[in-house]
């Protein structure tokens, strides 16, 4: 039987409600909050919330590597990293890799910088497209650091050169 | 987020927290207790306020918190139910000098905190000159000497 409904009786009561039934319940309820606070305790650490092992996402398709979080808060700081690895292209000029942002995607974000600066920006196809020199046989490091301006969900396909990479986030208030 | 929403939002979630940390738990304060009230009214101030520091943003929000308070308290006092609900019900621990022990773990009382409460408000020194103690509704032990 659960410890609340064991408490003791009180034969002479002075002139108080102690409404048992109702301190029972409360207790009971107290004891499953402090398992969901548990809960949510781990699941924050977990990054429920953002800047954790579940938040974190990332995918590699051909020489590309693209991290973002899951999980944002919105006005507070996210960084989108692309990762590309460098190939000479042909006729020995540098290799560029180009990415891409949906429009509707990045109205949902205040885009603050871009880390390195892209040598050309472009807008069509309701994309914003950004161009990099790629060093050789390096890795070029491009981030995007952003803040969520509304919440919910939020999707967009981002390209790389052409190869897509679909990035969902959830964005709580 | 509108404000109006922000201040209830942030003003409920206050309620159950502090309803669910217990009566004694804010009864009792340490230093440190202090401390992390004042790092929850800092918190609270900054999700309250957002990136909106002007004085009308700060106005709405003082009326939002203490209107969502006065209508809270008229609920209150029209249905004792969620009065009891809210603010919690007294608890006897301690009958005619007797400890009623599973109450006094359940509500996170001691025969020290008992005693205590007996010595300031009586000068009592032993629980059976006690003929109850009763946890009140803010955390506080009030004493009925025997």
């Amino acid at each position: 039987m659960a410890e609340e409904e064991n408490i003791e009786p009180v034969r002479s009561t002075p002139s108080l409600h102690e409404a048992l039934p109702l301190q029972r319940m409360a207790w009971k309820i107290q004891k499953v909050c402090w398992v969901v606070i548990g809960t949510l305790m781990v699941l924050i650490a977990l990054g429920l919330f953002g800047n954790g092992p579940i938040s974190k996402v990332r995918e590699t398709k051909q020489h590309v590597t693209m991290e973002y979080e899951r999980f944002a808060r919105s006005r507070s700081a996210v960084v989108t990293s692309v990762y590309i690895s460098g190939s000479p292209a042909e006729g020995g000029s540098p290799a560029q890799a180009t990415i891409g942002i949906p429009l509707p995607y990045l109205s949902e974000f205040e885009l603050e910088t871009v880390v390195p600066e892209s040598y050309e920006t472009e807008i069509g196809n309701n994309a914003i497209y950004y161009r990099f020199d790629v060093p050789d046989s390096a890795v070029l490091t491009v981030r995007f650091f952003s803040h969520p301006q509304n919440q919910g969900s939020v999707k967009g396909n981002w390209t790389v050169n052409g190869i897509p990479f679909p990035v969902h986030h959830f964005i709580y208030p | 987020m509108n404000p109006l929403i922000r201040g209830i939002v942030v003003y409920l979630f206050l309620l159950v927290l502090f309803r669910i940390l217990g009566k004694r738990s804010l009864a009792q304060i340490t230093t440190f207790d202090f401390v992390l009230l004042l790092i929850i009214g800092e918190v609270t101030q900054q999700a309250l306020l957002g990136e909106d520091y002007s004085i009308t943003n700060a106005l709405i929000l003082i009326v939002v918190l203490i209107g969502t308070d006065v209508v809270l308290s008229k609920l209150k006092s029209r249905f004792k139910l969620l009065d009891r609900i809210i603010e919690g019900v007294p608890l006897i621990v301690v009958e005619n000098g007797k400890p009623l022990r599973r109450r006094m773990k359940k509500s996170g009382v001691d025969e020290s905190d008992i005693l205590e409460a007996a010595r300031l408000r009586f000068g009592l020194s032993k629980m059976e000159q006690i003929k109850y103690a009763i946890l009140e509704r803010d955390g506080e032990i009030s004493i009925i000497p025997s």
